[in-house]
This record gives structure tokens, C-alpha cells and sequence, in this order.
């Protein structure tokens, strides 16, 4: 397995009470298939997400991914690991905004053993001719594309996709996902996507219904569907 | 009041900026009522003094006695015989006695009493620094004396050997007053009248006329010095200038470092809060409400920074002023202030922060709610200059860092001229002690190749006593401006006591006319030009063609050949006024009007520049606070607005170090370029200050920086932004990842 969670809890104070966010999930995804997560808001799927890519802690259970614990992983450890293993696309892009897209690439490129060459790269996402625009000049799925070159570009063994197409519309959501899916694909990148489009699960190959921080069900498609055809 | 306890809380939510706009306005108001009350006490300490005491406006000699009462009556003036002998007390300590004064120049007693039969005043810092006190017995020429008491000079305010010295060493020069009874037994005594007119305006003209009116009795003037250009007085009134631009210069800079800072802040802030600001409009309120209450935090900066400041700075006044009665004793006045410069320290800060602070407030109040609660925050406009930026070529932690000096040009401007104000305070002091060090090594210690002057009463001729070197000197001024006064020195051709070099650094011997290089710059005189001037002892007019300029700060002189002088002179092409020596020299008493001593001379300058130290401390610790304000201010901001770049950063898996260096190294150029250009910056300044001092000094110093200051200098700024940046690690470390997680989900 590339990835396997096992009974993950985790939970946060809010004043005197505790909320429990996950209560025990579990998980497995193969390498090279896409995951999605689908949950409404406040199910933990965040939070399940961040775990995984080492940006939080869990309180127990256990995280392996490509055969390493990260759940046992030291903060310095954590950083090795979102640096060389784990590429991020967030829903609202996170691009900064006086840097030119090119540079945006970069700055992932920078810290990277054995990135891509940022050039192609964006040719990947299409947007070779927008290397020296800055964000503010491009159109929102013009900057999710950027942000998915951003993650892809040091060649991570795992794409995590924060609702990638949640603040676009119909057709460049659509478009983002086949880009994904092309990314999966050419790249045999694992990708693991959290969402709360249910349509969008028709391309995952194992789909995980969180609820009130448990796994209520896990679905396993044989055959996943295009991108282009999913229909919402 | 709850948008009041708004203004408190953001306040202490950015406790740094507001401290360090506080503390910057406190140091230019209380910089501001220091300097230009004590300017005002010392000002009126000098005016009192030199009334009471009857300061006065010339002080001559001539070669023949002259009538005080007919001369005194003829230009309504008040006019007393005195004098001075330099007397020696131990081997290298040397007194200045003074004849006792009655009408002019009436000394004034400190503690004791007026000085007796056999009983003698002296200044207090000589008489404490080599434990003579009030009772004791000193011994003066030979003869001993009972100190009565610590006299106070007004014709010798600034207790300081000869213009040369600039400033005394007291266990080795001191002042003295005898009676004029006692004065008169004293070997080496030099008679000087004491000139007061008792109409006060126009003082040049009538010192004019009394010279003319005693050259037309015949009767020929040895020396000749205007109060306003004795350094022992004039010092004072240059200090006061000094003190008074002071009060002005340091100030407004620090006023202007404030104004740029806290509307920078106000811009970044009421840009920020547009979401809110939008919303307290939905909820009703008044742009006139928002607009008293964005006013409250520029006015509550500048009334405590404003108010503590001065009166910090009416507490300083009094120490300041004490301590500059201990180089320029005067007697001791009651330490006054002007209520109104207090209220305008007060008062102008905050007018003029408010009235930026408001500027700003009514452009972004002047917006359209609607417009206002879409957030212009999320519009984050690109910059002509980010445009046009083309940095392909760059590593991308230098892209990084451009990319970051560029977006704020605000911020980087602030930064930039913050660091010129600290380079400027740091090198200042280094400044001054590379002069005096230039001018003593490369000056005196170059050019004079002897140990003892001695200048004779009356020109001798023949030839000098063996191992010594005869030369001649005529003091002369400018026809078309008798303010400026100088040496002409006629030596021999080939001498070795005198070495000049030209502006290549080749020696060049005194064969023909040589001016030196202050005098050059003085008169702006090149090879070629003539210079016409007359002769304060026979009034006669000579002109001189200058061949050369010599590379030398040690003074303003021509030199010329020897033979030449004399011819010039009309003096037998023999004589000689004075002699070079390595070893000291007696003589009877009466032929020697002057000794110098150059080894005194090179100590005056050593103790200038060990006096100079804590001034240099001082400047360096106030340019390190400054700068340091400055610097954690700026990086601050920079951390805070990067804040999501920083948490983003963390996510993708940037280390501690890498963080730091992109982001709070970012300041370095501007850092680097601000300490560049603070050099330029503070020559020019120095330049100036020297220009403006030159007359009073009766120095030109020249403007020089020692390379080793400089990188000092440069050490000492990239320390203290290193010191700053260590200070802002923290608000990077605990910057959450969370932050970038959580982007546009509020």
C-alpha cells in the first residue's frame, strides 16, 4: 500500500470541551491511484488531509505513506517530508501575488532535489505563455493551473488536492480535473483529493465517505470515469 | 469607547511599532528642547558675562604707549592696558598670567577672592586637575604666589593655548590672574590693550578707525585681535550656533523618519481594516466618527512620545548646560526655559503627524462602503517597477528579495533613509576624528620638521645661533575684506624645517609663491592668481602671484624665499623675525614675543581626539537605537505582510533557515545602499559644517573619512540589522501552517 491510515484520531480544544474532529479512520490507496475523500463541511476531511501531508499532528493512530510512519516523524522529519514527498493544490491557490507565475513555480523548484524544469511544467498545465504574468493578470483557473504546476513540479511522490475546483466554475473545473487526472496519468503521481462535489468521485479509483469524523463507507471503482465526462 | 478600546488593543497588538514611533518622536523633541534651550542659556550666560565684565571688541599691542584716555574719548570707547606672560610653574605646565583688569575685560570670581599682594586667581579646572586649591602656594615665574581664589575670563572663556591646540590639556595649560602691581615684575610680559566701544553696532568700522587714526599718529600696531575672532571667545557663540542647528537639523529628521513611519503604518492599516471600515459605515456610523477614531492612534504617538520627550528634555537641559559651563566657565546662571519652544515641542509633532495621519484617513475614507466591504485588500495592485522588473536571469532567492524591496516602495524609502540617518549618527563622530587625525599626521606632523618656534619682538638680522633656521613671517589681511587675515613666511629656498608637497604628493621647496591648501580653498586660489593684501603692521599693500599650492592642512600660509620676503618687506635681505629649532632656547627677557612648541601642539590634537571618544560612544549607541527601531519596525512589517507566504512556505517544506534568509534577509540591499549612500550624505554634511565653522575654528579642517571607520561603520549597521532580524525569528517561528490552509475560508 502507498498510503495506509490506521484508527487516526484527532482532536482540538475549543475552550473547556474537546471536539473530536477524527474518531478512528482508517484508509488505504495504492500507488498511482486517485483517492477522494467527500464529506460535508465540519466531517474532518481537512484535517485527515493535513495529517497525511505532515502538516498536523494526530493525537493516535497511524500514518504510513510510501512505506515511512510519518505519524512517528520529528518536525524537522515532517519538513524532509512535505519538501521532497508531497505537492499541495489548495482551493483558493495560495499563488503570492508579487511573483510572476514562473517564479511561483520556483519557489517550490527552489527547495526541490530533482525538480522539473518550470518550462515544462507549464507546458503541462498549458500556460507556457504566461510565465511572466503575475497572479492578479490571470484568470482563476489560469491560477489553479499555475498552483497544480506549482505542486507537480518537483515530482512528488503524492499530490494533495485541497477542493481544487471549489472556486471555479462548471467548465474550468471540469477542465482542472482532466488536468489532474493527466497529471495521474503521464506522471503516475498518487493523488489524493477532498471534496464535497460528489460528482467528482466518479474518477477516483477509491472514494471515502467521511462523516462526523468517520469513514461511513469506502467505494472502489474498477473503472474510473473521464474527467470531462462527469457532469454536476 | 468601544472603537477607543479598539485603538488600545491594536496598539498593543503591535506593541513594537508604536513603541519605536514613540521612542523616535521622543528623541526629536527631546533633542529639540535639550539643544535649543541650553543654546538659549548658554547664549544668555555669554551675554551677560561679556556686559557685566565689559568683553572686549579688540585686544592690541603697538610699539609705543598710547594715550587711553584721548583715544577712549575719540571713538567713545573704553579702552585699559594689560597684558599676558606665559609663565612656566613645573617643567611642561605652563600659566597664561593676566594683568588684572578694571574697566575692560574685568575677571570675574568664581569662589574666593579678588587676587592681592602676592596672591594669584586661577582657573578652576587647572587649578583642580593639579590640586592647587584656594590657601595654597604656587610657584609662577619663580616667585610664589597664594591662590586666592577660581577666576572666570571673558576675554579667555575657552581656556585653550593658541588656535593651534583646539583643545587644552589642563595639567598642562592654565590661566592665571595677578594684579597689575605683581604683573609688572613678571619676565616675558607682553603688554595688550583692551578695546570696548560703548556704541554697539558696527564694531568693524570703528576698530577700522582706530587702527587708521593710531597708524596716523604714527605709531606702529604689533598685533591686532577682533574678540570675534578669538578663539577663546568665539567659541562660544559658535557653540551656540551649533546648538541651534542642532536643535533644528536632528529633530526634523527624526520627525520626518516618524511622519514616513507612522503613515506608513496608517496606509497599511486602514487598507487592511477596508473590510471593516465598509461595515462600521453599513452599521451607521459617520465618516466623521471613523475618521476621530483612526486620528486617536497618530495622536496618542506623538502626545506621549512628544510630551515624555521634552520633558526629558527639560531635565537634560540643565545637565547639558552645566556641562558646557565646564568648557566654556562662565559664571552661573539660573537655568532658564522657553516655555513657548516647550509647547512648540509639544505641539508641532502632532499637528504635523495628525495632519499626515488625516491625509491619509479622508483618501480611504472617501471610497464607497460598497466598494470598502468588498475588500481592496484581495486587489493587491502590481507596481509599475514589479512590471517592469525582468529578473529571468537571477537566482531565485535574489528574485525572491528584489520582488520583495519593490512591492512596498513606502517601506523600502522609510527603510533606506533610516539607515542613511544611522550611517550618518555612526560615521559622524569617526568623521571628525579622521579630520583631526588627517590634519595632525598629514598635516603638522608632516609638514613641520622642528620642535621649537620662536618668534622674536623685533626683527633681528645676521646670522641665527647655530643648529636653528631663521625665517620671516608678516601677518597680513585682505584688502577687500580685512576679516581674512593670514601668514605670509618667507623661509630659506632649500629649508628641510618646512616639507610641502604638491597635490601629487611630490615635495616642493618654498623657491617660489606657495599657499597652502586651506587658504587655496579659503580665497579659491589657483597657480596663477594674485592675491592683494596689506600688512597689518605698516598698512601697505602687496599683491602676490601664487605659483603653487601646496597639499597641506597644517594652517594658512604663503610661503615664500626668504630674500624675496624681505625684499617685498622692505626688511635687509638678512633678517628675520624668528627661528626653527630641534632644542628649547633661552633668550633675555623681552626678545621673545612667542614660543610654539610643536610637540605641545601634536598633544593638544591627542587629547582632542581622546576627548573625542565618548562623543563617538555616545553617537554610536543612539545610531544603533535608531537603526535598530528602524530596522525591527521595517522587517516586522515585512514578516507580518508575508505572513501567508511564510505559512505557504512552511507547507512546502521550507526549513527555519530558509524562511529567514528569503524573507527577513530580504532588507539586506536596502540595507547595504542605505549605508552607501549615508556616506556621501554625511561628507557633504561634515563639509559643510566645517565651511560654516572655518572662521570661528580659524581652522579649515579637511573632510576626511578613514577607510577602516568606514568598515567599522558598516559592521556596526550590519550588526545591528542582524540584531533586528534576530529579534523578528520569533514572529516567523510562530507564524502556523495553518494559515495558508485556511486562505480565503473566512
Amino acid at each position: 500500500m502507498f498510503i495506509t491510515v490506521e484508527n487516526l484520531k484527532k482532536s482540538y480544544l475549543m475552550g473547556e470541551s474537546k471536539n473530536e474532529v477524527l474518531k478512528g479512520v482508517s484508509l488505504t490507496l495504492e500507488k498511482g491511484e486517485i483517492g477522494v475523500i467527500l464529506g460535508p463541511s465540519g466531517s474532518g476531511k481537512s484535517t485527515l488531509m493535513n495529517i497525511i501531508g505532515g502538516v498536523d499532528h494526530a493525537d493516535s493512530g497511524s500514518v504510513h505513506v510510501d512505506g515511512v510512519e510519518i505519524t512517528a516523524l520529528d518536525d524537522d522529519a515532517l519538513t524532509d517530508y512535505r519538501r521532497n514527498s508531497v505537492g499541495f493544490v489548495f482551493q483558493f491557490y495560495n499563488l503570492i501575488p508579487n511573483l510572476t507565475v514562473a517564479e511561483n513555480i520556483e519557489v517550490v523548484s527552489n527547495i526541490s532535489k530533482s525538480a522539473l524544469n518550470t518550462d515544462t511544467v507549464l507546458e503541462a498545465v498549458g500556460l507556457e505563455e504566461k510565465k511572466r504574468s503575475f497572479p492578479k493578470q490571470l484568470s482563476g483557473g489560469e491560477q489553479q493551473r499555475v498552483s497544480i504546476a506549482r505542486a507537480i513540479v518537483k515530482n512528488p511522490k503524492l499530490l494533495l488536492c485541497d477542493e481544487p475546483t471549489g472556486a471555479l466554475d462548471y467548465e474550468t473545473a471540469r477542465g482542472m480535473l482532466s488536468l489532474l487526472q493527466k497529471i495521474n496519468s503521464d506522471f503516475g503521481t498518487t493523488i489524493l483529493m477532498v471534496t464535497h462535489n460528489t460528482a467528482i468521485s466518479g474518477m477516483a479509483n477509491k472514494v471515502y465517505k467521511l462523516r462526523d469524523g468517520e469513514i461511513v463507507e469506502t467505494i472502489r471503482h474498477d473503472e474510473t470515469v473521464a474527467a470531462e465526462r462527469i457532469e454536476w | 469607547m468601544a472603537l477607543f478600546k479598539k485603538v488600545i488593543r491594536s496598539m498593543l497588538e503591535h506593541k513594537a511599532r508604536y513603541i519605536g514611533s514613540m521612542l523616535l518622536l521622543m528623541i526629536s523633541s527631546m533633542m529639540f528642547v535639550m539643544a535649543s534651550n541650553t543654546s538659549i542659556n548658554l547664549e544668555k550666560a555669554f551675554k551677560t558675562f561679556s556686559e557685566q565684565n565689559v568683553l572686549s571688541d579688540a585686544e592690541f599691542s603697538v610699539d609705543t604707549e598710547i594715550d587711553t584716555n584721548a583715544i577712549g574719548e575719540k571713538f567713545n570707547a573704553k579702552v585699559e592696558l594689560g597684558g599676558t606672560a606665559d609663565c612656566e610653574v613645573k617643567p611642561g605646565q605652563k600659566l597664561r598670567v593676566f594683568a588684572m583688569m578694571n574697566e575692560v575685560n574685568i575677571p570675574a570670581v568664581e569662589e574666593g577672592s579678588l587676587s592681592g599682594a602676592s596672591e594669584i586667581m586661577l582657573n578652576r579646572l587647572f587649578a583642580e586637575t593639579n590640586g592647587y586649591g584656594i590657601g595654597d602656594t604656587i610657584t609662577v615665574a619663580g616667585k610664589e604666589f597664594t591662590v586666592s581664589g577660581y577666576c572666570l575670563l571673558p576675554n579667555f572663556i575657552y581656556v585653550v593655548e593658541s588656535k593651534e591646540v583646539m583643545m587644552n590639556d589642563p595639567s598642562t595649560f592654565g590661566v592665571g590672574v595677578i594684579s597689575k602691581a605683581e604683573f609688572n615684575t613678571l619676565p616675558d610680559r607682553h603688554y595688550v590693550y583692551a578695546l570696548r566701544f560703548n556704541e554697539r553696532d558696527n564694531i568693524q568700522t570703528q576698530e577700522t578707525a582706530v587702527k587708521t587714526e593710531l597708524r596716523s599718529q604714527g605709531i606702529t600696531i604689533t598685533s591686532w585681535q577682533s574678540t570675534d575672532k578669538k578663539i577663546n571667545v568665539s567659541y562660544v557663540p559658535m557653540e551656540v550656533g551649533v546648538l541651534s542647528k542642532v536643535s533644528v537639523a536632528v529633530p526634523l529628521v527624526m520627525l520626518l523618519l516618524t511622519c514616513v513611519l507612522l503613515g506608513m503604518l496608517m496606509w497599511r492599516m486602514i487598507k487592511g481594516e477596508s473590510v471593516l471600515i465598509g461595515t462600521f459605515y453599513a452599521l451607521g456610523y459617520r465618516r466623521k466618527a471613523l475618521r476621530r477614531h483612526y486620528l486617536m492612534f497618530p495622536l496618542l504617538v506623538s502626545a506621549i512620545g512628544a510630551v515624555v520627550g521634552s520633558v526629558l528634555g527639560i531635565l537634560l537641559t540643565d545637565l547639558m548646560f552645566k556641562f558646557l559651563l565646564t568648557a566654556f566657565p562662565m559664571p552661573v546662571q539660573e537655568t532658564i526655559y522657553n516655555n513657548w519652544l516647550i509647547v512648540f515641542a509639544v505641539l508641532f509633532p502632532i499637528t504635523v503627524l495628525c495632519g499626515v495621519t488625516l491625509g491619509i484617513i479622508s483618501k480611504v475614507l472617501r471610497i464607497p462602503a460598497a466598494i470598502l466591504m468588498k475588500g481592496r485588500e484581495s486587489q493587491k495592485k502590481i507596481n509599475l517597477i514589479e512590471r517592469k522588473l525582468r529578473l529571468e536571469r537571477l537566482k531565485f532567492n535574489t528574485k525572491f528579495q528584489i520582488r520583495e524591496q519593490v512591492r512596498s516602495l513606502s517601506r523600502s524609502f522609510f527603510l533606506l533613509f533610516g539607515v542613511v540617518v544611522a550611517t550618518m549618527l555612526i560615521l559622524y563622530g569617526f568623521t571628525m576624528k579622521s579630520s583631526v587625525d588627517y590634519m595632525l599626521h598629514k598635516g603638522i606632523k608632516e609638514m613641520y620638521n622642528l620642535k621649537y618656534e620662536y618668534v622674536f619682538t623685533s626683527v633681528k638680522t645676521g646670522v641665527p645661533p647655530t643648529g636653528t633656521e631663521q625665517f620671516n613671517a608678516a601677518y597680513v589681511s585682505l584688502v577687500e575684506n580685512d576679516d581674512t587675515s593670514f601668514y605670509v613666511v618667507g623661509t630659506l629656498p632649500d629649508t628641510e624645517r618646512i616639507r610641502l608637497k604638491d597635490s601629487s604628493g611630490r615635495p616642493i621647496k618654498p623657491e617660489q609663491n606657495i599657499v597652502t591648501l586651506p587658504l587655496a580653498q579659503k580665497l579659491n586660489l589657483k597657480p596663477g592668481d594674485r592675491v592683494t593684501v596689506f600688512n597689518t603692521e605698516d598698512g601697505k599693500e602687496r599683491t602676490f602671484i601664487v605659483e603653487q599650492v601646496a597639499d597641506t592642512y597644517a594652517g594658512e600660509f604663503l610661503f615664500m624665499p626668504l630674500d624675496r620676503f624681505n625684499t617685498e618687506f622692505g626688511l635687509p635681505t638678512n633678517a628675520y623675525i624668528g627661528i626653527w629649532s630641534d632644542e628649547p632656547l633661552t633668550f633675555p627677557q623681552g626678545e621673545v614675543q612667542s614660543t610654539k612648541s610643536i610637540d605641545a601642539i601634536v598633544a593638544g590634537f591627542g587629547h582632542l581626539i581622546d576627548q573625542m571618544g565618548p562623543m563617538i560612544y555616545g553617537l554610536i549607541f543612539a545610531a544603533f537605537i535608531v537603526g535598530l527601531i528602524i530596522i525591527y519596525i521595517v522587517t516586522g512589517l515585512v514578516v507580518e505582510e508575508s505572513r501567508a507566504n511564510i505559512s505557504l512556505m512552511k507547507v512546502f517544506g521550507y526549513r527555519k533557515k530558509e524562511i529567514n534568509r528569503l524573507i527577513l534577509s530580504s532588507n539586506t540591499i536596502i540595507v547595504i545602499l542605505g549605508y552607501l549612500l549615508g556616506i556621501p550624505a554625511l561628507l557633504g554634511t561634515v563639509g559643510a559644517l566645517y565651511n560654516s565653522l572655518a572662521d570661528t575654528l580659524q581652522v579649515v579642517l579637511p573632510v576626511k573619512l578613514n577607510f577602516w571607520y568606514m568598515l567599522l561603520g558598516f559592521v556596526i549597521v550590519m550588526l545591528t540589522y542582524e540584531v533586528a532580524k534576530l529579534m523578528c525569528r520569533k514572529k516567523v517561528a510562530r507564524i502556523p501552517m495553518s494559515e495558508a490552509l485556511k486562505v480565503g475560508m473566512e
